[in-house]
């Protein structure tokens, strides 16, 4: 294998042409490993199978390809810490629906990938391991809280990786790497093995290198599972039956209250794909969500409050060390979660952000009479450097202020790469109806078609 | 909006120590006083939202499956014994 980044689609395609054999792939990314994520301190892997160990998973499939779990899917017999102290040496006794179905599909786990603590953050900084770096600027953060999922896919480590959404932490480090990150409709992927964090918007997706690859992935994981009681039975699709179909005359929204407060240099590049976007025949229609800015609010009432129940497993009695062992931000969010809940201020906070729920999901309703999609920027900044954003618990919960509206509903969200600040990637993201995802797919795949930005490979520099 | 840190720290069986209690007060206020926008939003008549799936109750078949044997249940915990796992004592009896 020459290149130094394939896609799923190119490996699944060299093994039809038989260019390589398995072995051929496997060694192309342990040697990937050992170059970069080694060399450069990337620290995007908290665990890595040992070669006997992927060797004989890899033999069990006709066409095995190497993958990625962000630490909080469980995998049997394999490490999963959550990037916590607290889980620091927990070994699970079973794995994830979603890994399960991966492995059945042939994608064989390799590493557990590196994350902010139980999926607390949106810089990859909260990690008890350590914050990991972006392979296009080392000393700037690929964003979290799905870190490793993203630097480890941009640095062409694995050629993709599991990760979740919660508050953007797919689209957010995604739009950041220059990588696709999918977020599916809530209830469209088990959570089952998947260390919860906010049990009501938690989303189990991907970070890919395409948008082909990111709809080949979401064929396997979607669909029902009876050990979750919140997966749909509504039946799944083959998500890439569609994709090369343009997106002529689809209606494309732009909502202004996500224009607001945007540094100017990504303002050049989303306006940029706006009419990119026109180019290829799409209807840009101007629309509003008049809750937007309340969301953030409710976001953070909802998700410490729910954090604070979930949590309320880890005894350090059954699995993990005691509760001391938490983190920061854990913690933090542990006590404003109980504080929200309880006796006397439950009304006034949780009631209160559930009503704002029901008011940011009202918004998306109405919208969705009028358009087939909106297309919104991603970060309202650049990639903070390491270290920027962490002493401020409210700068770092900003990063999310245009992420976590459609966690909040429940729809679908996929982050595709729209160009570059210098060396820094931006990301635009699409948002569609509960489980549009093929259309999501449609309009990011003619997009990235056309501009053609996933090309650009990290440079492993400081800057 | 001010918060009861040894109260909350309590409920959340939250073991904090003097300098984590001090650190975090003010942060948490700070957090509390950016989502107090919340309390000027209008939610007259607005059912809350619990869940986004639309399911109601999901049933399944009344079938005994297997689950987790004693063995995979007690491997993690940090103290077990005769397939049984050791906490630390919850009633205490008075003489």
């Amino acid at each position: 294998m020459k290149n130094n980044y394939y896609t799923l689609q190119e490996i699944i395609e060299g093994y039809t042409q038989k260019s390589f054999t398995p072995a051929d792939v496997f060694d192309h990314y342990y040697n990937r490993h050992q170059q970069i994520e080694v060399k450069h301190g990337l620290n995007s892997v908290i665990t890595q199978s040992s070669r006997e160990t992927t060797e004989k998973a890899a033999a069990k499939q006709p066409q095995p390809i190497p993958i990625g779990h962000k630490d909080i899917y469980s995998t049997q017999n394999i490490r999963t810490t959550a990037a916590s102290n607290i889980l620091a040496d927990y070994i699970p006794p079973y794995s994830a629906t979603s890994v399960k179905r991966l492995e059945s599909a042939g994608l064989v786990g390799v590493v557990k990938l590196n994350c902010d603590a139980f999926a607390h953050g949106a810089t990859g900084e909260n990690s008890d391991f350590g914050p990991t770096k972006n392979p296009y600027a080392l000393n700037h953060t690929p964003g979290g809280s799905s870190s490793g999922s993203a630097a480890a896919v941009a640095a062409g480590i694995i050629p993709a990786a599991t990760a979740t959404d919660t508050g953007g932490s797919i689209r957010f480090p995604a739009s950041l790497t220059n990588t696709v990150g999918l977020k599916p409709t809530y209830g469209r992927a088990s959570r089952y093995g998947v260390i919860a964090m906010t049990s009501s918007t938690d989303s189990i997706g991907h970070i890919t290198r395409t948008v082909w690859d990111s709809a080949y992935l979401l064929n396997i994981t979607a669909g029902q599972d009876p050990l979750d009681a919140t997966t749909s039975n509504r039946p799944t699709e083959n998500y890439l039956a569609q994709i090369e179909q343009g997106i002529k005359n689809l209606r494309i929204g732009i909502p202004k209250e996500y224009t607001e407060n945007i540094d100017p240099k990504i303002m050049s590049v989303y306006e940029k794909a706006l009419t990119d976007l026109e180019k290829l025949g799409a209807e840009l229609v101007p629309v509003s969500l008049p809750h937007t800015k309340d969301a953030i609010s409710a976001y953070y009432i909802i998700t410490p409050s729910e954090i604070s129940s979930n949590l309320g497993r880890f005894d350090g009695i059954r699995y993990g060390m005691d509760r001391s062992a938490f983190g920061a931000e854990a913690k933090r969010r542990i006590m404003i979660g109980t504080f929200c809940l309880s006796a006397g201020y439950y009304d006034a906070y949780y009631l209160k952000a559930q009503q704002v729920r029901t008011l940011v999901i009202q918004d998306f309703q109405k919208v969705f009479e009028q358009v087939d999609l909106l297309v919104t920027p991603v970060s309202p900044t650049l990639t903070p450097k390491l270290g920027e954003a962490i002493n401020d618990p409210i700068k770092n919960y900003m990063l999310d202020v245009l992420m976590v509206t459609a966690n909040l509903a429940g729809i679908p969200g996929l982050s595709v790469p729209a160009g570059f600040v210098g060396s820094l990637p931006v990301g635009i993201q699409f948002l569609g109806n509960h489980f549009d995802e093929h259309l999501l797919f449609q309009a990011g795949y003619a997009y990235e078609q056309h501009t053609q930005y996933y090309q650009r490979e990290p440079e492993f520099k400081e800057i | 909006m001010q918060i009861d840190i040894e109260k909350i720290a309590k409920l959340a069986a939250l073991p904090l120590s003097e300098e984590e209690k001090s650190t975090l007060k003010p942060q948490l206020d700070q957090i509390l006083d950016f989502v107090e926008a919340l309390k000027s939003v209008d939610t007259t008549n607005i059912a809350p939202t619990v869940q986004v799936t639309g399911h109601t109750n999901v049933w399944r078949t009344d079938k005994a499956i297997a689950g987790l044997t004693t063995k995979e249940s007690t491997m993690n915990a940090r103290k077990s014994a005769n397939g049984l796992i050791i906490t630390e004592q919850v009633l205490s009896y008075e003489e």
